[in-house]
């Protein structure tokens, strides 16, 4: 038991926050088209981080972290920029934009590996959850005294707090949101600007998956992005409900995915664990599968049904 | 036309008596340094009901974003009931074009006409039961009640054109800017929302519509736009809607239309 809380916890913590505060911001991605938001943001990072790891020299979090910030913001007026100058289409602009900026993040990538500190490409696609620890705990109360939750590792603070910030701002933006992202022209004409909402929560998206990315890698991020909202979108015609739901659906594969991968492998008689991130990023895709095929409205199987039940009658 | 002669028609017609509620000035539009609207100044007077009329691509839709500054503009202003855009936002009621939005979106019919009370709720307030009430009253004065509940893409286009309507309903503006609610509905559809158009005109209101069927157009409304990238003429329809000033309008005399455009349709040829 003190294993699980000291190296099984704060890995299962790491992973399931950043599926929460990623999955959550999702929907509206989603719903505004910009699904390929996060794909982007969790790849222009890259060259962020690593700069922000140069420039301080060491794998602090801070510098990296306002690295990656930097970088997403940098790349989001970009994309902005070449969708306006250029009249390319939004796709095609976040395209151009992400592959560049990660191939320069691979290239200072290696620079930084002459330095000898443990940052590799490996790292940034799959992250690193299982080397999140917490030896300072001893049992499961711990959890309840807070000189104790203060020794949690950095990286989880920061993502709790980022994870409470885009509850924050989807709770208070809930109206703001909702509208802009259904009819922006409407919005506008209201005087809710649907920019400025689109801002923030582009800001949001950078946020979460600067902190979720140096966790648990690109692959995650990108996952939770669209996934979980993908998945509670076929499962009810409400965006409040699917709120719920994609929160919940991403906790589920955070948790269920981090014990597949660490104790898994050993139920059917293996030796190693297997990648955390990749594992809970599988979780989310095969719940998305069991959502297509058994949604009760829009899943394949329902509609196969309701069709058969139609032509028979 | 010039000023003059729009100035008296309006004299000779009283049409001045009614209140000027809506008042663009100057509007010129361009899309990426390609006009689209040319100096456009425009008038609609509270109580009475206008049609705006033009050929596809004259720039009737732009029209009513740039006035709504929903679309940036080179030029113009808009007065509405004398104040400023800005600070008259909550006597707008604005309807896009039904095809603008998302109808998979996971909203239900009365979540959409409950968008239009969120530019007089606070920013924090959260709906309580006495906005879904107006809500629902909202959708019951265009007989959408029984689809409260509906997800908005199980409706019909016409049943879809009456939640926009009753959004725009909730919004109790003073100024009512639609941009073809008509398009593509049956005729029990068009009667409801015409219907609504008219008792809000009779409770003072001020009602402008994108229309595009010529034939209804003298039966419908009172006054119209004629519009094509600029003023063909506005004013009363019996004054100013003469078969020259439509001829004008579709025929793309003005020398804003290039090759390829739509120049007029069989609407007009029948129609003059
Ligand atoms: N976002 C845009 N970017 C560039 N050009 C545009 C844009 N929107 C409209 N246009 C152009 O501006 C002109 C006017 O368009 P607008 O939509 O205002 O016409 P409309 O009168 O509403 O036409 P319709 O009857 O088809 O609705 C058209 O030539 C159109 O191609
Ligand atoms: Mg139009």
């Amino acid at each position: 038991m003190n294993d699980f809380i000291q190296l099984d916890f704060p890995s299962l913590l790491l992973g399931t926050l950043a599926a929460l505060s990623c999955g959550l911001l999702g929907n509206f991605l989603l719903l505004r088209g910009q699904a390929l938001m996060g794909d982007t943001i969790s790849h222009v990072v890259l060259p962020g981080i690593v700069g922000g790891f140069l420039l301080a020299g060491s794998v602090a979090a801070l510098p990296m972290m306002l690295g990656a910030l930097f970088a997403s913001l940098f790349s989001v007026s970009l994309i902005e920029l070449i969708k306006r100058a250029g009249r390319i289409e939004a796709g095609a602009a976040m395209g151009a934009v992400f592959t560049t900026m990660f191939a320069l993040g691979v290239v200072l990538l290696e620079q930084s590996g002459a330095r000898g500190v443990h940052l590799d490409v490996e790292h940034a696609l799959y992250g690193n959850l299982e080397s999140a620890l917490w030896l300072e705990a001893e049992s499961f109360q711990d959890l309840l005294s807070f000189s104790k939750l203060f020794s949690l590792p950095e990286d989880i603070w920061v993502l709790f707090f980022i994870t409470l910030l885009v509850i924050l701002f989807i709770v208070v933006f809930y109206k703001p949101l909702m509208i802009t992202s259904f009819d922006a022209a409407h919005a506008d004409s209201l005087g809710i600007s649907s920019k400025w909402m689109g801002l923030g929560l582009v800001f949001m998206t950078a946020l979460s998956a600067v902190a979720a990315f140096s966790a648990v890698g690109s692959i995650l991020v990108i996952a939770m992005f669209i996934c979980p909202p993908a998945t509670a979108r076929m499962l009810t015609d409400k965006l409040s409900t699917q709120l719920w739901i994609s929160g919940f659906i991403a906790v589920l594969s955070g948790i269920s995915g981090y014990f597949l991968a660490a104790f898994g492998p050993f139920w059917f008689g293996g030796q190693d664990s297997v990648s955390a991130a990749g594992m809970i990023a599988l979780m989310a895709g095969f719940l998305q599968v069991l959502a297509m095929l058994f949604a009760p409205r829009y899943g394949v199987l329902s509609r196969l049904f309701f069709k058969n039940r139609f032509h028979n009658q | 036309m010039s000023a003059l002669s729009k100035q008296s028609l309006i004299d000779e017609t009283g049409f001045i008596s009614s209140k000027v509620a809506f008042d663009v000035s100057g509007l010129t539009v361009a899309y990426d340094r390609k006009p689209v609207l040319w100096d456009v100044s425009f008038q609609a007077h509270s109580g009475r009901i206008t049609a705006i009329v033009g050929p596809n691509g004259a720039g009737k839709s732009t029209f009513l974003k740039a006035s709504l500054g929903l679309v940036p503009a080179v030029t113009g202003q808009t007065f509405i009931l004398g104040e400023a855009l800005k600070e008259a936002r909550k006597n707008i009621a604005y309807m896009p074009q039904r095809a603008s939005v998302d109808w998979d979106f996971p909203a239900s019919a009365l979540d959409v006409v409950m968008m239009g009370l969120y530019g007089r709720m606070g920013f924090l307030r959260w709906p309580s039961q006495h906005h879904r009430e107006q809500a629902l009253s909202c959708l019951d004065q265009v007989d959408m009640a029984d689809f409260a509940e509906r997800q908005i893409g199980q409706l019909s286009g016409g049943q879809q054109q009456r939640v926009f309507m009753a959004r725009a309903l909730a919004q109790e503006a003073e100024v009512y800017l639609m941009d073809e609610p008509f398009a593509g509905v049956d005729a029990a559809t068009e009667n409801v929302i015409f219907k609504t158009l008219k008792a809000l005109t009779a409770e003072g209101k001020t009602v402008i519509v994108v229309h595009h069927d010529l034939d209804t157009v003298r039966k419908m409304f009172d006054d119209v736009l004629l519009i094509n990238r600029q003023v063909i003429a506005n004013g009363p329809i019996d004054d100013v809607m003469s078969d020259e000033a439509l001829r004008r309008t579709y025929s793309g005399r003005l020398g804003f239309h290039k090759a390829g455009e739509p120049v007029g349709g069989a609407a007009v040829q029948a129609h003059v």
